[in-house]
């Protein structure tokens, strides 16, 4: 019997523990390809499994009031949208460059968890990916809200986005350049020739 | 053991430039031509520049969301696009909201 240990559960052991570290010598540490699905699905699939059931199971204690709604959009705007884009597609410059890629928090693959794995994972971050954990405030309340917000965000409207777009933060330069922007659309600098314009 | 430590940091350190390619581009103008699926943009400088239009794609005109048909040629934009490849996709388009005389 132990000789069936050594000859086979022990070296089939050993090569399942060595497995993930060949995947990495094989692939590098490039953060540039798309994850293989197989990986994607895997990692997804222990994410929801290290979540506890107790928190994972839990509704979402706030109403998605306008109020509600409105702190979250202010608090995405300001924390989450750097990675997640205002609209929650993730097509931003950080977003796609992460590995995994920031999701698309409109898709099934979000909006299908529970309220109580996106509360999760906002608090805690997904470890080996670029989501950090915000908890630890004292303030799960706003962790909340923000998975409000997220439920909210396929019916996202141009208005909220456009408000979105003034409470992203921005270095002096980006300031300058939105202002400049109102300005031109204000008539405040000069259009390119007319002659170009035809109906 | 060092070699491969070695190997990895130098792995880690020649990935960090990748993060700082941008993939945007804002172009301030007025509109040459729209239609459901391509604007074209007259910028600063009298130079066309060509947008995909998307459903995705968003008009705005101060703060209020409207339809492209609603967007008329000459009128002032700001064009947020994204780089899809070889073309600038419009994720965003800002119209000059209507002057009152």
């Amino acid at each position: 019997m132990r000789r069936w240990w050594c000859a086979g559960v022990v070296p089939a052991a050993v090569l399942g523990a060595l497995a993930p570290l060949g995947l990495v010598l094989w692939g590098g540490f490039s953060a540039r390809p798309e994850p293989p699905a197989l990986e994607a699905r895997l990692a997804r699939r222990l994410r929801e499994l290290a979540i506890p059931a107790a928190i994972r199971d839990a509704p979402n204690p706030l109403q998605a009031t306008p109020r509600v709604l409105a702190a979250g959009l202010d608090h995405f705007a300001d924390h989450c949208a750097g990675c997640h884009a205002n609209d929650g597609s993730g097509a931003t410059p950080l977003g796609r460059q992460l590995y995994p890629r920031a999701p698309d928090l409109r898709g099934p693959a979000t909006q299908g968890l529970s309220d109580g794995a996106l509360f999760y994972a906002i608090e805690n971050g997904v470890r080996y990916t670029g989501m950090p954990g915000w908890g630890g405030a004292g303030k799960p309340e706003e962790s909340w809200k923000l998975v409000a917000f997220i439920r909210h965000l396929p019916d996202l409207s141009a208005e909220e986005e456009a408000r979105m777009r003034r409470l992203n933060p921005r270095g002096p330069e980006a300031w300058r350049e939105l202002q400049d922007e109102e300005e031109f659309l204000g008539g405040g600098a000069p259009a390119p020739a007319p002659a170009h314009v035809h109906h | 053991m060092r070699r491969f430590i070695a190997a990895a940091t130098l792995a880690v350190a020649l990935a960090q430039p990748a993060l700082g390619h941008e993939g945007g581009r804002h172009v301030k103008g007025v509109v040459k031509a729209l239609e459901a699926q391509r604007l074209v943009v007259t910028d600063l400088t009298g130079q066309d520049v060509p947008f995909t239009v998307t459903p995705s794609t968003k008009f705005v005109r101060g703060e209020k969301g409207i339809s492209w048909r609603e967007v008329r040629p000459g009128e002032r934009v700001v064009v947020h696009g994204e780089l899809e490849g070889a073309s600038l996709s419009a994720a965003v388009v800002m119209v000059a909201a209507p002057r009152r005389e």
